[in-house]
């Protein structure tokens, strides 16, 4: 009986082992565009989207931590 | 005339601040006392520093913590544009890609107004230090004069001193770009080059505002918990600036 | 003297009060404008009383003006700032806040914001017609259209001043939070309405200085002669307007900065109605909160996820394509914590035997529309759908439902709530209902339709429907009568409305008095030494023995635990005063 989450957990993971590959979405024109755009331009914008994740995920986080370690607990 | 005199009504209705471990006797020492509380709410040697001496200081401290955590999202927002336009280029009129770009040439006086800026905040760490030494806290409580506000005044000067002279310095690097015809509105590297010198000048316009109203504080203010919160909090403010102008100053150096 | 301190009070219940009656204020001239539209959709000869004809350059100005306004100065003050001011530290066991003059600060800029931004309207060229999301390069050139001028600076200067009060009522609310909880309020036992708040002043504190950061660069661009926002050979109305003909800028990246802050400032609007929701409906069904935990994670989650996914405004507007796929999947990934949060709301309710007091009406009736607007979003956070949905009336029933309804609902349920917070008085429970009922209707009413119209291909932003000369002409005239039944429900949506505010008036001067715990609330906002209307109330430190929302069947009947109550309680069956009925 206790087989069953069990192996219904095992599938789910391999369903994610097989993710259909991701592909460009968007637009034509969007895809025209980044094309015309140069590599040096693209790879800024990525970093530009990863610097701005990555400190606002940290700050959310830190607070977060702030709110743990100041917890009334007794 | 009634046989009980009952006291003023005002003072039945004096407002207490728990959260400010205002036990209605009057103010209590800001030192770090560890010999245990003694009536309600005082109880701040149990926990961690949520209640007790230290409560108003870190509260004020979180508080410009978080105005600095916003701060940084503000210059990261402004630094992530410096990347894209940097790279960014255009196709012209004969169908070439370009991409004009040509980095602004760091005025030399910026290495010198960094230098001034480091140590300032090595002063600005000495005034804030004194502010907790627990001998003259305890000195100054009682009233025994004034050692705290006798030693930090001098350090407070000399930052307030040496945020003037950066402050001086920037303009001086301004007025030589201008003076090589490089202005605001001049290429791409400009702009970038005097929106984060001047967004940066400004903040630390407010910092010196910030280390002025600290300075006043330390003989108006009759709290000794607000002359150290005052003195407190703009130094982390200044240290937070210091620290930025490091990674802004390696950004346009390094990264231009 | 004293007249100046009751004015600019410190005092954190005056303040929410304010800000409520701010956000009144502005609701009631965002809903007028957002009326004249859709009027001069359908019946564009129409003159404005006092003005005329209503422009095509006029009608972009009340499309602006009517987003900003509801969108900052009710969706984000309200929930964020009025009600959080109101109940917020009495929620968590304290007496007041952590900065009194911040607070006290952060709402006068935000009156300062509304005052400037309802200025620009007066400007010469009138309000700026770019809409509340002002993408350059039109915004950044004065000459792109009649309120681009003076109007577009208002604009900026108002939303510069609104970014920096958010940011520091944020601030004060979060230390607030962190640092005041009584004795014992631990993190399952904080109140869901207390993490909605402290999730979005997070997302406050994160967002709105990247909002500012983009202002003052769209500002050097439209002043200084720099070009961050303006392409190379950028022409409007016949004009090269891109600084000495090279700029190196991209409006691309106004759009990146924008909707950083634009998509959190989403949740900031909803996250405290998801809050007061899952109290409301907990309350009234005498039932503990479902999964109480899971609904912190995924209140937690939804504000995380919610600064990583602002790309999926861009799917179309020239964002690079794989970006566009990680933006979707992280769209999508909100769709799971928000699943769970109905899931949630109806595991709570299912089989309750719910008091359905007019608040609790209020609820359900924003779980219902959360759904319903909720289902439109996984279809418009696929790229490939998004491309024909983008900017059409889809995307204006999608966020009216989602955001703007149901935010609406939680505030009205809000409201209703905690009216005896503000007035010592309850409002009306028949005219409540009625106005329940008639909102509800009316909010579908004129909202599924959209829909329609959008499938159709109806785009937004456009001052007529009819007179365009070609096929796409033809499409539009034929959605004029679906198009006129809108109009006719948004008339009856606002009519509506009225009830709500004659109830309001009337319930504040002769409302039935309230018990001091009128719903049989656990909260702490409902302790008797915290409630404004209580007794004297001893000013000692208040202790939390419990989580929120704790009813539990015994055979003398309902009985419920507040929070504050001592655990010797908890034993005691026949205690008087906890024996209670609901009325």
């Amino acid at each position: 009986m206790k087989l069953r989450p069990v192996l219904l957990t095992v599938a789910a993971f391999g369903v994610f082992l097989f993710p259909a590959p991701v592909r460009a979405q968007g637009c034509v024109q969007c895809r025209d565009n980044t094309a015309a755009t140069s590599p040096a331009t693209q790879r800024a914008y990525r970093h530009a989207i990863e610097m701005m994740v990555a400190v606002a995920g940290g700050i959310f986080i830190t607070t977060l931590v702030l709110l743990k370690r100041h917890s009334p607990d007794k | 005339m009634p046989a009980i005199i009952t006291p003023n009504k005002t003072d039945q209705d004096r407002k207490r601040h728990i959260e400010d471990h205002d036990n209605g006797a009057g103010r209590r020492p800001p030192t770090d006392k560890r010999t245990g509380g003694g009536g309600d709410n005082d109880n701040w040697s149990d926990g961690p520093s949520r209640r007790g001496p230290h409560e108003r200081l870190n509260r004020y401290r979180m508080g410009i913590f978080f105005a600095l955590a916003s701060d940084l999202m503000f210059f990261v927002a402004i630094v992530s544009t410096f990347f894209v336009n940097q790279s960014t280029g255009h196709i012209d009129a004969y169908n070439h890609y370009i991409n004009d770009w040509f980095p602004t040439t760091i005025p030399p006086i910026l290495w010198l107004n960094t230098a001034v800026l480091l140590i300032s905040s090595a002063t600005m760490e000495f005034a804030r230090r004194t502010m907790f030494q627990e001998n003259d806290v305890m000195d100054e409580w009682l009233g025994l004069g004034k050692p705290i506000t006798r030693r930090a005044v001098p350090w407070l000067s000399a930052t307030i001193a040496l945020g003037l002279l950066f402050l001086a310095g920037q303009w001086t690097a301004w007025k030589q770009l201008a003076l090589q015809g490089v202005f605001f509105k001049t290429s791409q590297s400009s702009h970038f080059f005097y929106l984060i010198t001047g967004v940066h000048a400004f903040h630390l316009f407010l910092g010196l505002a910030g280390l002025i109203a600290a300075f006043i504080g330390l003989y108006v203010s009759r709290q000794l918990e607000n002359r150290q919160i005052l003195v407190d909090c703009a130094a982390w403010y200044w240290h937070t600036m210091g620290i930025l102008w490091i990674f802004l100053f390696t950004l346009l150096v390094f990264f231009q | 003297m004293t007249l100046l301190r009751r004015v600019v009070s410190t005092d954190h219940r005056i303040i929410g009060i304010q800000y409520l009656l701010l956000a009144l204020t502005s609701v009631a001239i965002g809903t007028i404008l957002s009326l004249l539209m859709r009027i001069h959709l359908v019946w564009p000869g129409w003159r404005l009383p006092l003005y005329g004809v209503i422009l095509p350059e006029d009608y972009l100005a009340l499309v602006t003006i009517h987003g900003t306004i509801m969108l900052f100065f009710v969706l984000t003050t309200a929930p964020q700032s009025g009600f959080s001011n109101l109940v917020l530290p009495a929620q968590i066991g304290s007496r007041r806040m952590a900065f009194p003059a911040l607070n006290a600060a952060s709402f006068w800029l935000t009156a300062a914001a509304l005052v400037v931004l309802l200025c620009s309207t007066f400007a010469p060229g009138g309000a700026p017609i770019s809409g509340w999301t002002a993408y350059p390069p039109l915004s950044a050139v004065p000459s792109a259209g009649p309120g681009q001028g003076a109007g577009m600076d208002f604009w900026l200067a108002s939303l510069a001043l609104f970014a920096i009060a958010s940011t520091i009522g944020s601030i004060n609310t979060l230390v607030t939070i962190i640092r005041f909880r009584c004795e014992g309020m631990t993190w399952e036992r904080l109140p869901l309405t207390v993490w909605g708040w402290f999730t979005a002043a997070l997302l406050s504190v994160i967002a709105f200085s990247v909002l500012l950061a983009a202002i003052l660069l769209l500002f050097c661009d439209r002043h200084a002669g720099t070009s961050f926002f303006l392409p190379a050979g950028d022409l409007v109305n016949g004009v090269l307007h891109s600084a000495h003909g090279k700029g190196g800028g991209s409006p691309l990246l106004w759009l990146h900065l924008f909707w950083f802050f634009g998509h959190p400032e989403v949740y900031i609007a909803i996250l405290p109605g998801l809050g007061v929701t899952s109290m409301l409906l907990a309350n009234f069904s005498f039932r503990r909160v479902f999964a109480y935990r899971t609904m912190i994670v995924t209140t937690l989650m939804i504000g995380f996820l919610g600064i990583l996914l602002w790309g999926h405004h861009m799917f179309v507007a020239g964002l690079n394509p794989f970006a566009a796929s990680v933006f979707s999947i992280s769209t999508m990934a909100i769709a799971l914590p928000a699943s769970a949060k109905v899931l949630s709301w109806l595991a709570t309710t299912w089989r309750s035997r719910p008091s359905y007091k007019t608040p609790m009406l209020f609820s359900l009736g924003f779980v219902s529309l959360f759904i319903a607007g909720g289902l439109t979003g996984p279809i418009l956070a696929q790229p490939i759908l998004d491309e024909y949905l983008h900017n059409t009336f889809f995307v204006v029933a999608h966020f009216h439902l989602i955001m703007a309804m149901a935010a609406i609902f939680g505030l009205y349920a809000a409201t209703y709530y905690w009216f005896p917070l503000m007035s010592g008085r309850l409002m009306s429970e028949a005219l409540g209902r009625w106005h329940f009922w008639l909102t509800l209707v009316g909010a579908y009413a004129t909202f599924v339709p959209m829909h329609l119209a959008g499938l159709a291909g109806e785009p937004r932003h456009y001052a007529q429907l009819t007179g365009v000369p070609n096929a796409a002409g033809v499409m539009l005239a034929r959605l004029v009568p679906l198009n006129r039944f809108i109009t006719y429900s948004a008339l009856f949506l606002a009519t509506a409305q009225l009830l709500f505010l004659w109830n309001l008036v009337r319930s504040l001067r002769r409302g039935a008095p309230a018990s001091l715990n009128p719903w049989l609330a656990t909260t702490l906002e409902w302790h008797p030494a915290l409630n404004p209307f209580g007794q004297a109330a001893p000013d000692g430190p208040l202790t939390v023995h419990r989580s929120p929302c704790q009813y539990e069947i015994t055979p003398s009947g309902e009985l419920f635990l507040p929070q504050w109550a001592p655990d010797t309680l908890a034993d005691t069956t026949g205690e008087a005063t906890f024996n209670t009925k609901p009325e």
